[in-house]
């Protein structure tokens, strides 16, 4: 249960960081070139 | 413009860092929660990022009020600006709920009235970016914009208090000890700027992008029949002596 707790756990971090910085990356690429 | 580029660099790189030491306090300084255990971590990340979508919500109506208002474009690529990047925010709540469902509950999903309020959240703000889309004149658009954008607001009061209306249907808040607090504070810090900063990035590249379109077309307005004459000519030589040399 533990084991298992702690996988959900890294999964919805994984999940979370990647869409948020993600999408964060592809902001940045287009606001400097479009600058 | 360099000056604005070495900003951006060093906000995210400061936001990166600040996330970077916020997961080492959730994954090594905070103890397990004792009824659920390592899966209760989910929620450092899960309530700040809901937080930063209600947030998100609240831009896109102050600024579909401020366009009804003033009738100015900045108000409405704010507006737009900011739905985007709520539904983003959106979709990772959605998503660490489920996940932490399927952990806490053994199901991905249940009709309760917080999870159902949220979901009808994220399709609102779809619809909003769906509607922009759909509609060709870019007066009329921002206009049918704003009022959705208000009357799409209305469904924040509900997400709030759905849970305290009836608090069976969502982990009611229970006491932190100061390691946990510390914690969910560090979390809360990096995931609001990164809200902030997306949010302010879409708004320079929505304005990047309207200042080209004007230019461009102004430039067109601008240039005299005869400049039109040439450069289509120019343009069409090419192609009138390929077709000279094939006879």
């Amino acid at each position: 249960m533990t084991e298992s707790g702690a996988i959900y756990a890294i999964a919805a971090y994984g999940i979370g960081l990647v869409l948020i910085l993600g999408y964060a990356s592809i902001l940045v690429y287009r606001c400097i070139r479009s600058a | 413009m360099r000056q604005r580029n070495r900003l951006i660099t060093m906000y995210w790189l400061l936001v990166m860092a600040l996330f970077g030491g916020a997961m080492y306090l959730v994954a090594f300084r905070t103890p397990d929660e004792a009824s659920t255990g390592p899966i209760q971590k989910i929620f450092y990340l899960h309530i700040p990022v809901a937080t930063s979508t209600l947030l998100g919500c609240l831009v896109v109506f102050i600024a579909s009020a401020g366009y009804l208002w003033q009738r100015t474009s900045g108000w409405d690529d704010l507006s737009a600006s900011a739905a985007k990047v709520t539904v983003v925010l959106c979709s990772v709540v959605l998503l660490t709920g489920m996940i932490w469902g399927r952990g806490a509950w053994g199901r991905w999903w249940t009709w309760n009235p917080r999870l159902t309020f949220s979901l009808m959240l994220w399709l609102l703000y779809v619809g909003y970016l769906l509607i922009r889309n759909s509609i060709d004149s870019a007066q009329r658009r921002a206009v049918v914009a704003a009022v959705y954008g208000i009357i799409a607001f209305l469904d924040v009061p509900l997400v709030y208090l759905s849970a305290c209306m009836m608090p069976e249907s969502h982990p009611s808040p229970v006491e932190l000890d100061p390691a946990m607090q510390r914690a969910l504070v560090a979390m809360f810090i990096p995931v609001t700027l990164a809200a902030l900063g997306l949010i302010v990035m879409r708004y320079l590249v929505a304005r990047d992008e309207r200042a080209r379109a004007e230019l461009a077309h102004r430039s067109i307005d601008e240039s005299s029949p005869e400049d039109m004459t040439a450069s289509l000519d120019s343009m069409l030589r090419p192609a009138a002596r390929l077709e000279a040399s094939r006879d």
